[in-house]
């Protein structure tokens, strides 16, 4: 193997980089390209995608580009937020992977001069059933709450899904989100030619080499293998940093400011040069090191975690070396801004390097092939009819409790109480809720927030799947009492040289696009990660979707379950005859095949718009979106949630089995909860906004009755309440009960 | 009533202990932990906040506990002041023997953060005066090393004493001995608990069952003030000396200038500015 | 001159430990039937400057005392290396059978 193919380059690429610069490169310069054209940084495979994505919109004050989107919620408060992913290391080591990933996307966040006040997170892991998955699992969700409680900024929502495919290639998705000054936004910029560039934060040691190619390829032993030292998080400088950034930004000592993340020095000086259109010279003799005897390659390629690069505002760099040094962390000045465009590494005044910043900055971009995958015209196809629905009610009350227990619907309980959801006194809804609420500090505003994907309908439809996401996400926060206003997104996929892989790429890009164009959320940046594959089979497409709505008045926030008995409960919009993709079909029967439930993208902004209309008409007693598991499983979470039973009678869009009304997952529908009084009025708002809406029955008692409609002898569903409960939130913490506690 | 609320490095907790006090109408000023000299007459409590000091490295409140503010803090008990610590203020009082016992990480080794069930078994202390024995509570906790430990004897002393305040209802959280949530001194006025009070004081957050203890606080105070004749009532509130506080600090000779505090206090009137409401002015 | 010295902190054998009996019971369920205890301490290995080693182990004592151990649940070892050595580290073995190591000092119980 050629020095550039071991770095990840291809032949082709490395006689780019000869002909563009006029020569080869040194070592050195070779390192530092080949990590700015990894995939996971230069989105070399994903960009011509990405630019069909919607980006604009009156609300969006950053755009992609940046280190996080930046959306405007009223009162010129502006709310950062961003999505990535750690996969590869989490893999490897699920608690440090998890933790960095946290600590890497609270820096994208607080390096555009915005506090951070909540985090979310995304996980796919594979069966349960698996030890290697429990342990994944298990390291995660204490890496999360390892890091992030320390840090101080609240978990407050997040999803877990589990599918074999996810077994030797989990998804840890971190989302961080910030308020911040509309009028107070710092930028990723080295501008002003002769100021000084610093390095503040911990010191360089030899962490996470080379940890964007190993992000780039699929993780099989050999790359495994040949992975260099973990990078390890250090929460208390992490809020050491963040609280000294805050203040620089605060005091206005900075021009521009940019986390060390995937490829260190190497990207933030580059892409900090290219965005001002400048160029940076540095000594990395200067670059405080906790290792002896670095290289200069190691140094431009360290991601040790907890560092940021700044360009102070001129003759401040003593005041930025003070503050720092109250909070007990490192602030260098090593370089300056040249007009150059240049990125010219020196070690004790010799050049060692000298690349222009458009060379590192400015990877080819590819259009892979692309190929419909085999394996849809098989499941696809499946005639879902021929399932039988089980005998009522005692068929169907095994079904519902088996898919209540099924981990992808089952409580995740056993995770979320190991975040500090309630740090910062501003998490207004229960982290089980539909989407994550938080007060705005210094408003009256509040804004929800909620991360998700169905996985399983991305993989038998790319297409309408990633819209489903979409949907699904603003429906989250439409049930809260929401507008949703944006997206962030992580598009989790397999190895993009595969042509059936890159077209479940293009495919859930196109239905992302044509949602989030139908409801008005564009996407203010987020993160692609390819090659989640451990050489053989690819994951599932799973474009997470991490969306943020508005409340202009937080109070008026709706919670997700029952609160009271002898309310009415109604469903918005219509169940249709589809099971296809659904977790019943797939728990229940065994079978993930089948089409999944069309998406009506108008619909579903009439029924947004709906809630979010009713919620500040405070006609809502509760409201609480229908997804997986359907009907069934939504109207259960909301007695469980609330703690009281209900009594109500179902009925879909035309005659069909009881199983299809209760499980289906058909897109735009809530079951809300409101007065008795509040009925009418409720009634006539759907119908002047075109929601179908059906008063299904009542709440009290402690059982969840169901009943077909027209047939109140026909009881459906007759279950208690414990024993829902016991089915809900047993299983997770039965099935990681056979994984030992991390110390 | 006017509060200090402790900020070690890492403990992020003091802004929203600080914006708790202020919705239920109390003074409070954030005291930086490199100011060695605090002023027992400024404070009629001391609060040190729940959060992560030092990270929790080497043991949770270790590094802490070498803070150059805690013999002031020391002092300011022995003379009677009131001392109450929350989560990791707790462990701090701990680690620094101003309460007796210690903290062993949780029996499941995980952090646990839930609205828990919590019983009163003492008066006796300053932080619990103002309930009645078996009281029911819920309060929110969290944190991963919650699971307290004392010998034999002294646990035996501490019942004899009252010294036990809290104990922790079913599902207990963490392996407690006897599921204690909460301690007390011989004297009851430096009092440490798992339990975050300030997080229960919201009306819009669910739990207002913290109120309690801050009204406790404030008749415990108030008491110590009438029992001493002839004193000049220590309210800690500076009439017409315009005292700001920056000034304050530098009167009592321990600023440290290196704006910790300002960052915390513009923290804690974001927090406070979103309540909903604003409290009733008291004492 | 810098003295290499070792610090083993465990638990007081009253204290519980919740860490330990995690492990214990993972390692029973791998397959490991033999295992009867399992405790979890610590190891912290320092360098100090000194005139002596007999100074060197006063002052590493009163670290322990003052914040390496809490005195409520831990008890502590102190091993020192043999003069002129280099620190411990990644030679366990030698360590323990060092004659110096009868010059460990130990924390009576409290």
């Amino acid at each position: 193997m050629t020095e550039w193919q071991k770095m990840g380059l291809t032949d082709e690429e490395y006689r780019m980089i000869v002909e563009r610069l006029g020569r080869e490169p040194n070592y050195t310069e070779l390192g530092m390209i080949s990590v700015m054209w990894s995939e996971h940084c230069s989105y070399k495979n994903s960009k011509a995608v990405l630019k069909t994505l919607p980006t604009r919109g009156p609300q969006v004050l950053q755009g992609p580009g940046e280190n996080a989107g930046i959306v405007h919620i009223g009162d010129g408060i502006g709310v950062a937020f961003k999505i990535e992913s750690h996969n590869h290391p989490s893999a490897v080591e699920p608690y440090e992977g998890a933790a960095t990933g946290i600590g890497g996307m609270l820096r994208d966040i607080f390096t555009m001069g915005a506090r951070p006040i909540a985090s979310l997170n995304a996980l796919w892991v594979g069966d349960l059933s698996s030890e290697k998955s429990r342990w994944i699992l298990d390291g995660a969700v204490a890496g999360i709450a390892g890091y992030g409680n320390a840090v101080g900024v609240p978990t407050v929502a997040g999803c877990i899904g589990f599918h074999r495919s996810y077994e030797n290639n989990p998804l840890v998705n971190a989302m961080c989100v910030g308020v911040i000054r509309a009028d107070a936004i710092k930028r990723g910029v080295a501008a002003g030619v002769g100021n000084s560039v610093m390095i503040i934060g911990s010191s360089t040691g030899r962490d996470g080499i080379h940890g964007a190619t190993f992000a780039s390829a699929d993780l099989t032993d050999e790359t495994v293998e040949s992975k260099s030292a973990m990078q390890v998080g250090d929460p208390f400088r992490e809020s050491a940093l963040m609280e000294a950034c805050l203040e620089l930004a605060e005091r206005g000592c900075v021009v521009g400011m940019q986390d060390m993340g995937a490829a260190g020095l190497t990207c933030s000086t580059s892409e900090m040069a290219s965005r001002a259109g400048t160029g940076i010279e540095i000594d990395v003799a200067l670059v405080p090191m906790r290792e002896e005897g670095m290289t200069p390659y190691e140094v431009m390629l360290s991601e040790s975690q907890e560092r940021m690069l700044l360009v102070p505002v001129p003759g401040r760099e003593q005041e930025v070396e003070a503050v720092l040094a109250k909070w007990g962390l490192h602030a260098v000045r090593i370089g300056t801004v040249t007009d150059d465009g240049m990125v010219t590494v020196k070690d004790h005044g010799s050049v060692v390097a000298c690349l222009p910043s458009a060379l590192l900055t400015e990877a080819p971009v590819y259009r892979r092939e692309s190929e419909r995958p085999a394996y849809l015209d098989d499941v696809a196809s499946f005639d879902t009819s021929i399932v039988p629905s089980p005998n009522a009610p005692e068929g169907l009350d095994a079904a519902l409790l088996k898919v209540l227990a099924s981990p992808n619907v089952a409580s995740k309980r056993w995770a979320y109480e190991q975040f500090n959801t309630g740090a910062g006194v501003a998490t207004v809804a229960d982290p089980g809720a539909d989407a994550a609420v938080v007060k705005v500090p210094g408003s009256r505003r509040g804004i929800a927030l909620t991360v998700d994907c169905n996985s399983r309908f991305c993989w038998l439809d790319p297409e309408a799947g990633a819209a489903h996401a979409v949907a699904e996400a603003a429906r989250n926060l439409a049930c809260s009492g929401a507008r949703p206003l944006a997206i962030t997104n992580c598009l989790n996929f397999g190895n993009p040289y595969k042509p059936e892989v890159f077209w479940q790429f293009e495919r859930c890009a196109r239905g992302m696009a044509a949602a989030c164009e139908a409801l008005d959320t564009p996407i203010t940046g987020g993160n692609v990660s390819l090659s989640n594959e451990d050489g053989q089979t690819p994951i599932r497409p799973t474009p997470a979707i991490g969306m943020l709505g508005v409340l202009d008045d937080v109070s008026l926030a709706v919670p997700s379950g029952f609160v009271a008995e002898g309310d009415s409960i109604i469903l918005l919009g219509t169940t249709c005859d589809e099971i296809g993709g659904s977790e019943y079909l797939a728990v229940v029967h065994g079978i993930e095949a089948g089409r999944i439930p069309r998406i009506d993208l108008e619909a579903e902004r009439r029924l947004i718009d709906l809630l979010v209309a009713a919620a500040g008409a405070r006609l809502l007693r509760s409201a609480h979106d229908v997804s997986d598991g359907g009907l069934a499983v939504a109207l259960a979470e909301c007695c469980m949630a609330g703690a009281i039973g209900a009594d109500l009678a179902v009925t879909g869009s035309q005659p069909m089995p009881a199983d299809r009304m209760l499980f289906s997952e058909s897109g735009a529908r809530a079951v809300v909860s409101a007065k008795p009084c509040d009925v009418e009025l409720l009634l006539q708002l759907a119908q002047d906004m075109k929601v179908p809406a059906t008063l299904l029955g009542s709440t009290g008692g402690n059982r969840l009755r169901v009943c077909a409609a027209g047939s109140t002898d026909a009881i459906l569903i007759d279950l208690g309440l414990q024993e829902m409960e016991q089915a809900y939130e047993g299983a997770l913490p039965c099935a990681m009960s056979k994984w030992p506690a991390r110390g | 009533m006017k509060y200090g609320v402790i900020v070690f490095p890492g403990g992020s907790a003091a802004p929203e202990c600080v914006a708790a006090l202020r919705h239920l109408g109390h003074d409070a000023e954030l005291i930086w932990h490199g100011n060695p000299a605090v002023d027992p007459d400024a404070y009629d409590c001391l609060l040190l906040p729940p959060g992560h000091s030092y990270g929790d490295y080497l043991r949770p409140g270790a590094i802490a506990k070498l803070s150059p503010i805690m013999p002031s803090v020391q002092e300011y008990a022995a003379g009677g002041g009131v001392v109450v610590g929350f989560g990791n203020g707790f462990q701090i009082l701990l680690e620094a023997g101003l309460l007796p016992g210690a903290m062993l990480i949780n029996r499941s080794c995980k952090y646990v953060c839930r609205l828990q069930r919590i019983a009163v078994e003492s008066t006796k202390s300053a932080l619990t005066c103002g309930f009645q024995a078996a009281d029911a509570l819920l309060l929110p906790i969290a944190h991963r090393w919650g699971n307290y430990w004392v010998d034999d004897g002294t646990l035996e002393r501490m019942e004899h004493n009252g010294q036990i305040v809290l104990v922790y209802g079913d599902p207990e959280p963490n392996g407690s001995l006897r599921g204690i949530a909460g301690i007390c001194n011989e004297s009851g006025n430096v009092v440490g608990t798992m339990a975050h009070f300030h997080r229960a004081v919201f009306e819009d957050l669910g739990s207002t069952d913290g109120v309690g203890a801050f009204a406790s606080i404030a008749s415990w105070v108030e008491k110590v003030r009438t029992g001493r004749n002839g004193r000049s009532a220590p309210s800690g509130r500076s009439e017409g000396s315009g005292r700001s506080v920056r000034d304050g600090h530098s009167a009592r000779g321990g600023c440290c200038s290196c704006r910790g505090c300002d960052v915390a206090e513009s923290a804690a009137n974001m927090i406070a500015a979103t309540s909903v409401e604003g409290g009733n002015a008291r004492d | 001159m810098v003295h290499s010295v070792r610090v083993f902190v465990t638990l007081k054998k009253s204290v519980y430990d919740p860490q330990g009996d995690a492990v214990k019971a993972a390692l029973l369920s791998d397959g490991f039937e033999g295992v009867r205890s399992l405790r979890i301490g610590k190891l912290i290995d320092l360098e100090v400057e000194s005139e002596s080693r007999e100074a060197c182990l006063a002052e590493v004592e009163r670290m322990c005392r003052r914040l390496l151990v809490n005195g409520e649940l831990e008890t502590f070892r102190i091993q020192p290396a043999e003069d002129g050595d280099g620190a411990c580290a990644g030679k366990a073995d030698t360590c323990a059978s060092q004659p110096a190591a009868a010059a460990a000092v130990e924390d009576s119980a409290r």
